[in-house]
C-alpha cells in the first residue's frame, strides 16, 4: 500500500514548543493558593517505626498540615501488580524510599525546613541485601508472602540430550548493574479540587486510568470524582509507570482542600523512583559441529528490591526471550525474582529483554568464535522464522523480521568493511597506533510488543470530525518524549486523507480523552493505531450512510476500542507474547590500551518495528536507545551500600554525555508489513536498545580479546582485566 | 537571610574582608559553591567577585609576567591570544574543564581557592611556575602554586585575603606542552587524574628544562621531579618516555573513591605521560623531516 503522510519526514508536533520553551510539563504547573508538599522518606533503608512525631513540624512557620498513615483515608497501599507499598509507613520502611510523613506548607523551604523536625523512633533491622541471601528459607521475610516474589521454570526438549548433541558448550555467569532511567524531568505534579469538587491531579504517569483507579482506592472515592491527566511528561522510560507522587498529591488536597504541588529534587527522585533490576544471570549453550544451535540453559536471579512493581513480569520477559530469536530445539529457564532492601525496581525499557540479550548475545558470540564461524552467518543460520516454535515452544505466529535486519547488517558498509575499518589509525598519532585495538561487534534481538497473554491490553480512542475539515483524536496514552502523537497525527491523516496540520491531538485527560491503555511495552503506535484506524472506520461508515440519506453533518465522532492480540496458551502473568520487533545492531569501538579507554566509534541499526510511520521519530527512537545503551554498558550503575544509595545525583551517577555516544549512528528501516499493524506498523522503542551491549561487549572481545561479563565495563576494567589477562599483548 | 552583595571595586571587598566577618563567602563562577547547599546554609553573606574590575583582563604586567584577574573565566583563558601564545599549556587544561555553560561562568581564581586534587588548571599552573598574588589590606602578596595549595580545600589564603591574580612567567624559545586528563566520560566530568607537561624542545630531538605536574592522585597537585630528571637534556625516545612514565605511577600517591581507583590512578598517569610525550615525539618526527625536505629543496 502506498502512503502519503504516513512514511515521511515530518517535523514532530510537540519539537517547536518543547524547543522555544513553551511547552508546559508537570513541574511548570502552578495554582494559585497553593501548598507545596515535601515527603518524610525512610531514615533506614529497612527498620521497624516505633513512632512518628509530628507536632514540631506542624507548629513550624508556614505549615499547613503533616500528614501520616492515619490520614489515609481508603486502602494505604498502592502498586501495579499487587498492592504491597504503603501510601505512608506507619510500622515498617523497607527502603530509603519509603514516606512516613508528608509536609505541606506555604512555600517549597518552609515544607522542606518542616520535613526535616519530623521526628521518626526506628528499630533498624536486619537488612536484606544480598539476593543470593534472599533465597534462603531461614532468612527473615520482608513480605508475608516470603522474600520469593516469582519463579520460573520452564522446559523444552531434553537440555541433556541438547548438550550431548553439542559440538561446542559455552557456559558463562553475567552481572548487570541495576540502572536508573535519569529522566530529564523529576517527578512532579500539581493537584486541587475543581469547581464541580472533582479532585483533579495533573502529573506524570504513564497510565492515567489506572493511577486514578489507584487513588481512588487510597482515598476511597469514586473514580468519577477523580481526573488525573498527564499530558506532557519530562522522559519516563518505564520509571514513571509506578505512582510516584499522585497519591501523595491527591492525598494532601483531599485532606485540605487546597492546590498541591510536588516537585522531586534529583537526589531524591533516584533512592524513590523505580530502577532497572540489577541481575546475576548464568548461561550454558550448546552447538553442533555444523553451527546448529542445540541447547539453551539460563539461570537468572533478578533483585526486585523493596516491592514488586513489576518484578514478576520482568522475570518472565527474561525467561521468554533467554533463547533471544533463535531456533532451539533444548531449552530450559529457571529464574527467581527477590525481594532485597536495594531500593525497588520495575519497568525500564526493554522490560527483562535488555538483561537476558546481553546472556545470549554474549553466548552466541562466543559460540561462533569456538566454531569459527561469522558471528551473522551464525545467526542467520539459526534465526526464527514465522511458524517456527519460539524459545519457550509456542508457535511464531506472526511476521518474523530477525532474518532480514541479520541480512541488512551483513550487507551494511561496517560489517562488510570491518577489516579494513579495524585497521585504520590514521586519527592517533603513529607511535600510539599499537596502543589502540578497534573491534566490530553485532548482536540481534526482539522484544515483545504490548502485555502479553493475561493482562488486559485495550485502546481506546476517540476520533472527532469538526467543522472545516479538523480532526481531533483523543487519546489516553501519554507523550513522554517518545513522538507517539505525531505518529497518530501521521496516521489519521493518512488514513482520512486530510493535511497533517488539520489533524490535533488531545491526550491524556481522564476527564476529556478514553482509555488508551498504558503507555509501555512498545505498544502505543500500534494498539493507538489501530484504535483510531477503527474509528476512523466508523466514522466513514456513518458519513457514507447520511451522504446516502442526502444529509450531511459537520460534528461527527466515533469511539473505537482495539484489542492487542495475543497467543492463546498463556504461560504466566504477560507471558508470552504473539507480537515482537526486531534488529540487529552493529558497533565498531575503539580501546586505548594505554588508558583503558573505551570509545564507540560508529553503531549501525537494523531496525524492524513494521511499517515505519514517522521516520524522524524512529531515527529518534533509535539514537536515544543507542545513547542509553552505551550508558548501560559503559557508564551507568546504580551504586548501593548497606541500602543506601552513593551516587544520586549526575556528578556521580555518570550518564554518557553528547561525546561519549558517537555521531556515526546509521539506523536502517527494516519494514517487515505487520498485518496486523496500523498500516502495516508495529513498535520499535525497545527493541532499539535491547541489543547494544551486548553488541559492545562482543565488539570489545573482538578488539582486546577480553569478555566481559559484567556492566558497566569502564576504563579500570579494562587496564585490570589486561593485567590479568594471559594474553596481554 | 543572606545576602548577595555584588561589588564593582577590591577596595571595597578588601574593606569587608577585614571586617573579618564570619560568614561572609566569596563567589565568583559560582560553580562550585552553588551546587554545595551546604556550604552556603551558615553563610550570611555572599560576595559576588564576577564584576569586580581590578579582578578582569589578562595582560602583561610590569614585570613582563602574564597576569590574569582571579575573576577571568575559563573560556576567556581558552580564548585569549597571550595565553595561547605564551601559556598555550593553560589553555590547553582549561578548555577540558566542564563543558561551554561551566568555562563562561567558572574562574581561574575559584579553581585555585576551591583547591580540588583534581581541578585541572592547577597542573598546568604548576608547570608553568604561576605565582598567585593575594590582596589585603597589606597590599598584595605572591606565592607560588605550590605553596598555595595546602590540602584538600585548604590554601594558604589568610580570611582577611582574597586572590587578585594569577602570575605567569614568560618563557622564551620553542615550547611544548600538553594536559591528558582521564575522566568519567569525555566531557563535563571530574578528573581521575590528570597530567599536565611543559619543556624547551630543540632541534636536535633534546627537551630541557621540563616540568611534569599531576592531578587528583595526592591531595594536592604534586609535581613529578624524577619524571623531570628522566626527561631532561635527553633526546625523546619511547624508552625515554617509557622511564618517564614509570616515575609518574611511582610518585602517584592515590586513593579509591566514587570516581576510580588508587591502582587504577596509578596506572594511567603513566599512560597519560606516555600518549602526551608520544604525540610530543610524533611532532618533533614530523618537523625534522620537514626540515630534512627543506633543506634538500634548498641545496
Ligand atoms: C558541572 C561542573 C563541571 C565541572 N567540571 C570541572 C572540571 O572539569 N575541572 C575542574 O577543574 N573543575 C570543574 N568544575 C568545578 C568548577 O567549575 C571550577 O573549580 C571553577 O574554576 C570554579 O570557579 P568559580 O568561579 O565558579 O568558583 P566559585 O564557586 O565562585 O568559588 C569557588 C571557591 O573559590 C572561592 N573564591 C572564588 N574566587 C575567589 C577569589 N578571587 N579569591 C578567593 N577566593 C575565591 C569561593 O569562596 C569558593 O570557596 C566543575 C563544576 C561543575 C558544576
Amino acid at each position: 500500500m502506498k502512503c502519503t503522510v504516513v512514511g515521511k519526514r515530518v517535523e514532530r508536533k510537540d519539537a517547536r514548543a518543547k524547543v522555544t520553551g513553551e511547552t508546559i510539563y508537570p513541574s511548570d504547573r502552578s495554582r494559585e493558593g497553593m501548598l507545596w508538599v515535601v515527603a518524610v522518606r525512610a531514615a533506614h533503608p529497612h527498620a521497624r517505626i516505633l513512632s512518628i512525631d509530628t507536632e514540631r513540624a506542624a507548629a513550624a512557620a508556614g505549615v499547613v498540615r503533616v500528614l501520616t498513615a492515619r490520614d489515609v483515608p481508603g486502602e494505604n497501599a498502592f502498586g501495579i501488580q499487587f498492592h504491597d507499598m504503603p501510601v505512608l509507613c506507619s510500622d515498617r520502611v523497607r527502603y530509603l524510599g519509603d514516606v512516613v510523613a508528608l509536609v505541606g506548607a506555604e512555600s517549597r523551604r518552609a515544607a522542606r525546613q518542616a520535613a526535616a523536625l519530623v521526628a521518626v523512633d526506628y528499630q533498624p533491622l536486619a537488612l536484606l541485601t544480598d539476593p543470593e541471601q534472599a533465597l534462603d528459607p531461614a532468612t527473615p521475610a520482608l513480605h508475608p508472602g516470603g522474600n520469593i516474589l516469582h519463579e520460573v521454570h520452564f522446559h523444552k526438549g531434553n537440555i541433556s540430550v541438547g548438550f550431548q548433541k553439542s559440538a561446542v558448550i559455552v557456559e558463562r555467569s553475567y552481572q548487570l548493574p541495576m540502572m536508573d532511567h535519569a529522566f530529564l524531568e523529576t517527578e512532579a505534579g500539581l493537584s486541587y479540587f475543581d469547581e464541580n469538587d472533582v479532585l483533579c491531579v495533573e502529573s506524570c504517569g504513564q497510565y492515567i486510568y489506572r493511577d486514578r483507579k489507584q487513588i481512588a482506592s487510597v482515598l476511597g472515592l469514586a473514580e468519577e470524582k477523580i481526573r488525573v491527566s498527564a499530558e506532557m511528561v519530562g522522559g519516563a522510560f518505564g520509571g514513571k509507570d509506578d505512582i510516584t507522587v499522585q497519591i501523595q498529591l491527591a492525598l494532601m488536597t483531599y485532606v485540605t482542600g487546597r492546590p498541591a504541588k510536588m516537585v522531586a529534587s534529583r537526589e531524591e527522585s533516584i533512592v524513590a523512583h523505580s530502577k532497572r533490576h540489577p541481575a546475576s544471570m548464568w548461561f550454558k549453550t550448546g552447538a553442533s559441529k555444523s553451527g546448529k544451535l542445540m541447547a539453551v540453559e539460563a539461570r537468572f536471579l533478578s533483585d526486585t528490591g523493596a516491592y514488586a512493581s513489576l518484578g514478576g513480569p520482568v522475570l518472565n520477559l527474561m525467561a521468554e526471550h533467554a533463547a533471544g530469536p533463535y531456533l532451539v530445539p533444548h531449552v530450559k529457564v529457571d529464574g527467581h525474582v527477590v525481594y532485597t532492601n536495594n531500593g525497588f525496581s520495575g519497568a525500564f525499557r526493554g522490560f527483562g529483554c535488555t538483561q537476558a540479550c546481553v546472556g545470549i548475545e554474549s553466548q552466541m558470540d562466543l559460540m561462533a568464535r569456538a566454531l569459527r564461524r561469522d558471528p551473522l552467518a551464525f545467526r542467520q543460520a539459526n534465526v526464527l522464522h514465522q511458524g517456527d516454535a519460539a524459545g519457550l515452544g509456542y508457535e511464531m505466529k506472526t511476521a518474523v523480521g530477525a532474518e532480514p535486519t541479520i541480512r541488512a547488517a551483513r550487507a551494511g558498509k561496517l560489517y562488510r568493511q570491518r577489516r579494513r575499518i579495524k585497521k585504520d589509525r590514521t586519527h592517533v598519532s603513529p607511535s600510539l597506533a599499537p596502543f589502540i585495538r578497534r573491534g566490530v561487534g553485532v548482536a540481534s534481538q526482539m522484544q515483545g510488543l504490548g502485555l502479553g497473554v493475561g493482562i488486559e491490553d485495550q485502546a481506546e480512542v476517540e476520533v472527532v470530525l469538526g467543522p472545516g475539515g479538523a480532526v481531533r483524536v483523543k487519546v489516553g496514552t501519554t507523550e513522554i518524549g517518545q513522538g507517539a502523537y505525531t505518529a497518530y497525527a501521521q496516521m489519521t491523516a493518512e488514513r482520512l486523507g486530510v493535511p497533517l496540520e488539520q489533524v490535533e491531538i488531545v491526550g491524556a485527560d481522564t476527564g476529556t480523552c478514553p482509555d488508551s491503555g498504558a503507555t509501555t511495552a512498545s505498544r502505543t503506535t500500534y494498539a493507538v493505531g489501530n484504535a483510531i484506524l477503527l474509528a476512523i472506520a466508523k466514522l466513514e461508515q456513518r458519513r457514507s450512510a447520511w451522504a446516502a440519506q442526502g444529509t450531511g453533518r459537520e460534528n461527527l465522532s466515533a469511539r473505537a476500542n482495539f484489542t492487542v492480540p495475543t497467543q492463546d496458551r498463556q504461560l504466566g502473568d504477560g507471558l508470552p507474547h504473539l507480537l515482537y520487533s526486531y534488529g540487529t545492531h552493529v558497533v565498531l569501538v575503539e580501546v586505548n590500551t594505554l588508558t583503558g579507554e573505551i570509545s564507540v566509534e560508529a553503531v549501525e541499526a537494523y531496525l524492524d518495528g513494521g511499517r515505519v510511520v514517522s521516520p524522524l521519530g524512529f531515527e529518534g527512537q533509535s539514537e536515544g536507545g543507542i545513547a542509553q545503551g552505551i550508558g548501560y554498558t559503559l557508564f551507568e550503575e546504580v551504586l548501593l551500600d548497606r541500602g543506601r544509595f552513593l551516587n544520586t545525583n549526575f556528578d556521580t551517577y555518570i550518564l554518557p554525555s553528547s561525546k561519549d555516544v558517537p555521531t556515526a549512528i546509521h539506523t536502517v528501516p527494516i519494514e517487515v508489513m505487520e498485518k496486523s499493524g496500523p498500516l502495516g506498523a508495529k513498535g520499535i522503542s525497545e527493541t532499539c536498545t535491547v541489543g547494544v551491549a551486548p553488541a559492545i561487549l562482543n565488539a570489545l572481545e573482538d578488539a582486546i580479546g577480553i569478555r566481559f561479563v559484567r556492566l558497566p565495563v569502564r576504563a579500570e576494567d579494562v587496564i585490570l582485566a589486561r593485567e590479568e589477562s594471559p594474553h596481554e599483548s | 537571610m543572606l545576602r548577595i552583595l555584588r561589588l564593582p571595586a577590591l577596595d571595597q571587598v578588601i574593606e569587608i574582608l577585614s571586617a573579618q566577618e564570619s560568614e561572609t563567602l566569596l563567589m565568583a563562577g559560582g560553580t562550585d559553591i552553588l551546587p554545595r547547599p551546604a556550604a552556603l546554609a551558615s553563610t550570611r553573606l555572599l560576595i559576588d567577585l564576577s564584576q569586580v574590575a581590578e579582578l578582569q583582563g589578562i595582560a602583561l604586567d610590569a614585570e613582563g609576567r602574564i597576569r590574569i584577574g582571579a575573576a577571568v573565566t575559563h573560556q576567556e583563558i581558552v580564548d585569549h591570544p597571550l595565553i595561547q601564545r605564551k601559556a598555550q599549556l593553560l589553555s590547553m587544561a582549561c578548555s577540558s574543564i566542564g563543558s561551554v555553560q561551566i568555562r563562561n561562568l567558572g574562574t581561574i581564581g575559584g579553581n585555585l581557592a576551591n583547591a580540588s586534587p583534581a581541578a585541572d588548571s592547577l597542573p598546568a599552573l604548576v608547570c608553568l611556575a604561576a605565582e598567585v598574588a593575594l590582596a589585603s589590606p597589606r597590599g598584595i602578596r605572591f606565592l607560588p602554586v605550590s605553596a598555595f595549595i595546602l590540602g584538600p580545600g585548604r590554601t594558604a589564603r589568610a580570611a582577611d585575603e582574597l586572590i587578585e591574580s594569577v602570575r605567569i612567567p614568560v618563557v622564551t624559545g620553542r615550547r611544548v606542552a600538553f594536559f591528558k586528563k582521564a575522566g568519567q566520560r569525555r566531557g563535563m566530568c571530574c578528573a581521575k587524574a590528570s597530567v599536565a607537561m611543559c619543556a624547551h624542545r630543540h632541534g636536535d630531538g633534546r627537551l630541557t628544562k621540563p616540568r611534569v605536574a599531576m592531578g587528583a592522585v595526592a591531595a594536592t597537585v604534586i609535581s613529578v621531579p624524577a619524571a623531570e630528571r628522566v626527561l631532561a637534556d635527553r633526546v625523546l625516545t619511547m624508552a625515554v618516555i617509557e622511564e618517564a612514565a614509570a616515575a609518574c605511577c611511582e610518585a602517584a600517591q592515590a586513593i579509591d573513591d566514587i570516581r576510580s581507583t588508587a591502582s587504577y590512578r596509578r596506572h594511567v598517569v603513566g599512560a597519560l605521560l606516555t600518549e602526551g610525550l608520544a604525540e610530543i615525539y610524533d611532532h618533533m618526527q614530523d618537523l625534522a623531516r620537514r626540515q630534512a625536505r627543506r633543506r634538500r629543496r634548498r641545496s
